[in-house]
């Protein structure tokens, strides 16, 4: 959650191998790039670019690690003047320990001058990732608070701000989806103040409040803050979704619905639909009829069943790793007959899944691509995107293409016991 | 096969050459000088290291700049000839098929000709390079020119070098000789000769050779008109009969070129290598002596020797004591045993494809007693000479690389990968290859095995 | 679906027509601060080369046949883990997980393992489960063999005698703040002979092997190159047909893959007449268990990569068993010679850094110094009380003194090498970025290679593995270093 942040430097308060596995793994992309030799920019952005850790031993399990991370933090300073400021995550070994993050927060804060925000999100607390969502945004959202009221010449002056401000909450710019929404929204008359927190900086999180409206994307991971700031600072929220033609066209009519500009939006889905529309037709011809398995995280299930009807597949289960009972409430009431659903399935149950339905398509995330594939299914990985961006109406082209490739590719064809 | 050995009066055989070649080798007897056997056909079947003339005139003519390069002839002849001392040029084909070898290519060249007129109308000349096939069934080539340079207004300039001329590519270098002497040299007559106007005859500028040349001679005030045929093109070679002097480089390739340009146009022409440091300085001397340039040359001599004095001391001290063999294609087997010695390694045998007697009674006379030189020496020869001799180090061309290595003696290429190798700086690039070669400690892993058993560590 | 001839109307948006502005985060360069740079100077680690400790165990528990590792811990243990195996192998990597959330935080995992493992052996029948620890699990206390014999309780209870004493429960214990993945799957290696070799009456004329965290590519050379000898050997833990398996549907449920180490293997290991543990950080302790155990003599290390290591190791092999080496294998070692041979001058003098763990970093480093490259830094993740004395040893037969790091991170690596002109950098793929900052070839080897398909699949060790592991190095060095103008050819 807080990885695509652009200009932190984040620190894994844990052994070594916590961090080692977030390096530069997920797409989150971003445009801020640090020095690499004067006059010359890194090759990869700064949010990926280093790989920050405590590396807890022993001996500071024994005897608390506050002292280290607090020495830690200072020298990564040091190292990264170019940082704005400090993100810490605790993990279930600096949390089991029970060190006190937030005071050594406080420290780094008074003896640096730096932003910090830090995270108390150890693997084993909640059923699953989705707690750490909730985690980090209820903390963030008091230490936004506090800031605000510290330092108060932190928020957005009065005269920056403009009557079509929004924010995208629970936009994590996977493979730049952002490069294909934000057009959008500008054609739409509103203006993107920031993010949350796809290729967001540090004071864009201490900004999240002076928006005229949020909206919310990845509704799972990040309703919770927008209700929060719907709470404390009265600022309404939208949910919409970027993904397929039709949610797309939802997502800008409600959005313009809030400030009153609907001509423009009905304008650009009118242009958008229009320019893609050879490309709709070519390939919903092709995947007409294919049924479809989905397996991601969260809500996606939900948001894929309606892509999929709209290239003409039929959905015949889904699974979600980390959704809760609204989740599937949505999913049920847009589930077409028959089609199956499971909640957090096993290993095992995937298996069964895909022998009893036999999907001529498995979406699913990095883990179950390769086990649907020795099964003689195509299997897309829709959670971290093949060749996004997948957002928006050309992204929505790119998710056809992938799938239309996995699906057609000739292999399939030469696989034993597929063969008629 | 003939039965008897040739009669070795007058000097003694070479150990490892083939017998019914033996008049081709001679070992070195300052009481006997004798050169080996030369230029002339070779012995069918022995795996020969020579190429044709076709091969000779490519070599030669390659880098010839404002013109198009067509070959008549099959496909594959072009396919060869794009690659000429590891560089790639651009050719054109006339792709001559069955119908044309029975019928005639004549129509299909004129055809080729006026295509490249139409599309490439800047383009200053066409060489039409005539290989075998066309060369067997007599097409008309001259004609096929004649008629499209009055179509086109480009002239068109037959090279007539079937791969059968000849003993060898020298042959070809030849005949790209004199192709350049009859259409290109001399065509403009307003040009006048500076001061120090020179051409460089024989150096194409091998990974960068030229360029070191070039430079050592620019900064004694001297300039290269035309360097044949390293940055040879239509228009220099237009004003390339009005210099000083012509230096020669590869007698083999300039030398006769050097001396038509004398009797044609009155130019003198002294033959230097620029390979090793006694060389090059002897070289800026004798050119600096003719242009009366000695101080500049000697100012130039003077700074570049001491750039380089130190690191050659070192290569001398690793190097000093090796024992090589070089088997090189034509005049190079002189000057280059001289860089050899320089560095303090004893050459053993050198041995060339395509030498003329001048390059080896050059050779001759840089040789130690006892050592071999060899004409047009073959694969086999190359293997007996690495065991009788077992060399530390073997200099050649790339076919003899990977058999020698085979026999674990490492090898250093020539023409060179690496970098420059004339001049000052460029005779370290030449010591860092050899010794680079020698210690690679994969040949001492080699080695342990040959001492003991393989497998067995050491 | 057919193959279809017609252009596709519009491609979508591909990722290089996005136009991403580079915006650089501050207005100037910032120098890093040189003090801060050696990692002996600082507490922080930026961009480490080692990862956690129950990695190594879970590399290891899949190496056994029907084996499925199970992490006593929170589910991201379990997760990352397995991405970072899809995305190294491409296959599926099944683990389960006690799934650890507060209540077991406060309470202890007892509950979780027992109802973990009975329902992962209902469902799955393995014949091999690797109990695998974390931090989480070590810091509350989890008294993991005493939950072990409650867990064997209740299978025998629910599936009686024969079916609940079945399958084999491993314990490995991995707290990850004492060590990396390299000591979790040491510990692992010694955790399964302990465990399951008990026997030493009934000698098999066997040679043990431990291959360390190799991939398939290694493991099927290792068994070419035995294979041409005629000797019999147990490979513990043999992931070669596990993480390179064919596609060939329709598969039984749950899937397994064929491969892997056989439980009964194991168990015969006590009756080898040696132990061969490649690596001597993954798997001596293995071996090191036997010998004082069953006093099997092992031989540990070094990894056989390069002609003078795999010449040591046949000649090992050979002399325990009496097995002469045979031609087959002599030509091999010849034909990796004749490569060094013809590429010397692509490799003699080029200034190396080397970078990974231990083992595999002190293996390349003796055959780059083979191939004349003058290593200028080399690198291992995890410190190890040999490493330092290994690679001295190795640089100081060829007279060169690189800079060694042992146990530090890329940050190091990278800060230094730009004061210090390298013409390759040999590891694995966390090193991309350096090698895109400096400009010089990456070429990868090691154990996180995720970045190029098919490395997996061919080896580094053995002649063979020489030989592509030269040809890799030589290619990535041409593409690189070649004058435009010229044509490339050898």
């Amino acid at each position: 959650m807080g990885g695509p942040i652009t200009d932190a430097i984040q620190i894994v308060h844990a052994p070594v191998g916590c961090a080692y596995y977030t390096w530069a793994t997920r797409r989150h992309l971003s445009d801020q790039y640090a020095w690499s030799l004067p006059g010359k920019l890194d090759n990869v952005a700064f949010n990926r670019r280093y790989c920050v850790v405590t590396d807890m031993e022993e001996k500071d399990v024994v005897f608390g690690g506050s002292k280290k991370l607090l020495k830690s933090a200072l020298e990564s300073i040091k190292l990264f003047p170019e940082a704005t400021g400090v993100i810490m995550y605790t993990t279930c070994t600096s949390g089991l320990i029970g060190d006190d993050i937030g005071s050594v927060a406080k420290q780094i804060e008074q003896e640096t001058g730096k932003l910090v925000f830090f995270a108390e999100a150890p693997g084993c607390s909640g059923v699953s990732q989705s707690k750490g969502h909730h985690v980090a945004n209820r903390q963030f959202f008091g230490q936004i608070n506090e800031i605000r009221r510290k330092q108060p010449e932190r928020v957005t002056p009065e005269e920056e701000r403009t009557p079509y401000d929004i924010i995208l909450v629970g936009e994590y710019n996977m493979d730049w989806d952002l490069k294909v929404i934000l057009p959008l929204m500008e054609k739409i008359g509103v203006r993107v103040l920031s993010t949350f927190t796809g290729n967001a900086r540090m004071m864009d999180l201490v900004r999240l409040p002076d928006t005229k409206l949020n909206v919310v994307h990845c509704q799972r991971s990040a309703t919770y803050i927008a209700d929060m700031i719907k709470e404390g600072y009265d600022i309404p929220y939208v949910k919409a979704s970027f993904f397929g033609i039709q949610q797309t066209n939802k997502a800008l009519r409600t959005i313009t619905r809030h400030f009153g500009l609907d001509e423009l939006a009905e304008k650009v889905i009118a242009e958008e639909t229009a320019r893609i529309q050879p490309a709709l037709d070519w390939y919903r011809e092709r995947l007409k009829g294919k049924t479809v398995a989905i397996y991601v995280g969260g809500p996606r299930v939900w948001h894929w069943i309606k892509l999929m009807e709209e290239l003409g597949m039929k959905v015949v289960a889904g699974a979600c790793t980390f959704a809760h009972e609204d989740d599937y409430e949505k999913i049920n009431s847009r589930a077409p007959d028959g089609m199956l659903i499971i909640d957090n399935p096993n290993e095992f149950e995937v298996e069964e899944l895909l022998e009893t339905c036999k999907p001529d398509i498995f979406l699913c995330g990095l883990k179950e691509k390769f086990l649907g594939r020795k099964m003689g299914i195509p299997t897309l990985n829709s959670h971290s995107y093949e060749k996004g961006p997948y957002a928006g109406y050309v992204g929505f082209i790119n998710f056809a293409r992938d799938i239309y490739q996995a699906l057609g590719a000739p292999v399939w064809s030469l696989v034993n016991g597929k063969e008629e | 096969m003939l039965k008897k050995e040739y009669a070795l009066d007058g000097f003694k055989r070479v150990p490892f050459i083939d017998p019914v070649r033996a008049v081709h080798g001679v070992l070195i007897d300052a009481a006997a000088p004798a050169v080996p056997a030369c230029d002339q056909r070779t012995v069918p079947g022995v795996m020969s290291q020579r190429a044709c003339a076709y091969y000779g005139a490519r070599w030669f003519l390659a880098p010839l700049k404002q013109a198009i390069h067509l070959v008549h002839g099959p496909v594959s002849c072009a396919y060869y000839g794009e690659t000429v001392r590891k560089k790639k040029y651009t050719v054109f084909s006339t792709d001559l098929s069955e119908k044309e070898v029975i019928f005639g290519g004549e129509a299909k060249l004129l055809q080729n000709l006026l295509e490249i007129g139409e599309r490439f109308p800047d383009t200053k000349a066409i060489l039409i390079y005539v290989t075998c096939a066309p060369g067997f069934t007599g097409d008309n080539v001259e004609r096929a020119c004649r008629n499209a340079e009055q179509a086109t207004g480009i002239r068109c300039v037959p090279v007539n070098c079937p791969g059968f001329l000849g003993y060898h590519q020298a042959t070809g270098h030849e005949i790209g000789a004199q192709v350049l002497l009859d259409h290109f040299i001399g065509r403009d007559d307003k040009a006048e000769a500076g001061s120090y106007d020179i051409n460089i005859l024989g150096e194409y500028d091998v990974m960068g050779d030229y360029k070191v040349i070039k430079a050592l001679l620019g900064r004694m005030g001297i300039n290269v008109v035309s360097a044949l045929t390293a940055d040879a093109t239509v228009d220099n070679l237009a004003r390339a009969h009005r210099v000083r002097l012509n230096v020669i480089h590869c007698r083999r390739t300039g030398g006769p070129m050097a001396e038509k340009m004398r009797q044609k146009y009155g130019i003198p022409h002294v033959k230097v290598s620029f390979f090793g440091v006694a060389q090059t300085s002897t070289a800026l001397r004798q050119i600096g002596a003719r242009l009366n340039l000695q101080e500049a040359a000697e100012r130039v001599i003077a700074e570049e020797e001491a750039m380089v004095a130190a690191d050659l001391e070192r290569y001398r001290w690793e190097l000093s004591g090796k024992r090589v063999g070089l088997f090189f294609g034509g005049s190079r087997i002189g000057s280059m045993q001289n860089c050899y010695r320089e560095l303090g390694i004893e050459v053993l045998a050198a041995g060339s494809q395509f030498g003329g007697k001048d390059d080896y009674r050059d050779a001759w006379s840089t040789m130690k007693p006892g050592a071999a030189l060899v004409d047009d020496t073959n694969e086999e020869e190359v293997l007996r000479f690495i065991r009788q001799y077992r060399p530390d180090v073997i200099a050649g061309g790339m076919r003899e690389k990977w058999i020698a290595h085979k026999f674990g003696i490492p090898f250093t290429v020539f023409p060179q990968e690496s970098g420059p190798y004339a001049g000052y700086f460029g005779f370290r690039n030449l010591a860092r290859d050899i010794l680079v070669a020698l210690k690679a400690p994969v040949w001492q892993i080699v080695r342990g095995e040959s001492e003991t058993d393989a497998g067995s560590t050491s | 679906m057919s193959s279809n001839c017609q252009p596709i109307p519009i491609e979508g948006i591909a990722y290089n027509q996005l136009k991403i502005e580079k915006k650089p985060i501050v207005p100037e360069y910032v120098p890093r601060d040189p003090v801060l740079v050696p990692k002996a100077n600082r507490t922080v680690v930026v961009n480490p080369s080692r990862t956690c400790m129950p990695f190594g165990a879970m590399f290891a528990g899949l190496g056994m046949h029907r084996g499925l590792p199970f992490v006593q811990g929170a589910q991201g243990c379990t997760t990352y883990v397995r991405y970072t195996f899809c995305r190294i192998f491409q296959e599926p990597a099944s683990i389960a997980n006690a799934s650890f959330h507060e209540d077991a935080a406060v309470f202890g995992g007892r509950k979780n393992f027992i109802e973990g493992m009975r329902n992962l052996i209902v469902r799955y029948h393995p014949d091999v489960v690797t109990v695998v620890t974390t931090c989480s699990s070590e810091i509350i206390g989890d008294d993991m063999v005493s939950f072990i014999k409650a867990a064997r309780k209740r299978l025998i209870k629910e599936l009686g005698e024969e079916e609940g004493n079945r399958p084999k429960l491993v314990l490995v214990n991995t707290p990850s703040f004492a060590g990396s993945h390299i000591v979790g799957y040491d510990r692992a290696s010694r955790a399964f002979l302990e465990t399951l070799a008990q026997d030493h009456s009934k000698p098999n004329n066997r040679i043990n092997i431990l291959p360390g965290m190799v991939m398939p590519g290694d493991l099927r050379e290792l068994k070419h190159m035995l294979r041409e000898m005629g000797v019999d050997a147990y490979i513990l833990f043999d992931i070669s047909d596990v993480f390179d398996t064919p596609l060939m549907p329709p598969q039984t449920l749950p899937y397994y893959p064929e491969g892997g180490t056989r439980v009964a293997e194991v168990e015969d290991m006590g009756n080898s007449i040696a132990t061969f543990a490649l690596c001597q950080n993954e798997g001596g302790l293995g071996a090191r268990y036997l010998e004082q155990k069953f006093e099997i003599p092992a031989f540990i290390g070094p990894m056989p990569m390069g002609v003078k290591n795999t010449d040591l190791f046949l000649k090992r092999v050979s002399e325990v068993t009496g097995r002469e080496i045979p031609k087959s294998l002599k030509d091999e070692r010849g034909r990796l010679l004749d490569f060094m041979a013809d590429t010397l001058h692509h490799t003699m003098m080029k200034r190396v850094a080397i970078f990974g763990d231990p083992d595999i970093a002190t293996g390349i480093t003796r055959f780059a110094c083979e191939l004349g490259m003058e290593p200028v830094a080399v690198m291992s993740g995890t410190k190890t009380k040999t490493f330092t004395a290994d690679i001295e040893g190795i640089v100081g037969e060829f007279g060169f003194k690189p800079l060694i790091l042992n146990g530090s991170d890329l940050f190091e690596l990278e800060e230094s090498l730009k004061t210090m002109p390298v013409d390759v950098i040999i590891g694995n793929s966390k090193g991309a970025d350096i090698a895109k900052e400096l400009q010089v070839p990456l070429v990868r080897a090691g154990l996180f290679v995720y970045d190029r398909v098919g490395y997996h699949k061919r080896p580094v060790i053995g002649y063979r593995g020489g030989e592509r592991l030269l040809a890799d190095l030589v290619n990535a060095i041409m593409d690189f270093s070649y004058p435009e103008e010229r044509t490339q050819q050898l």
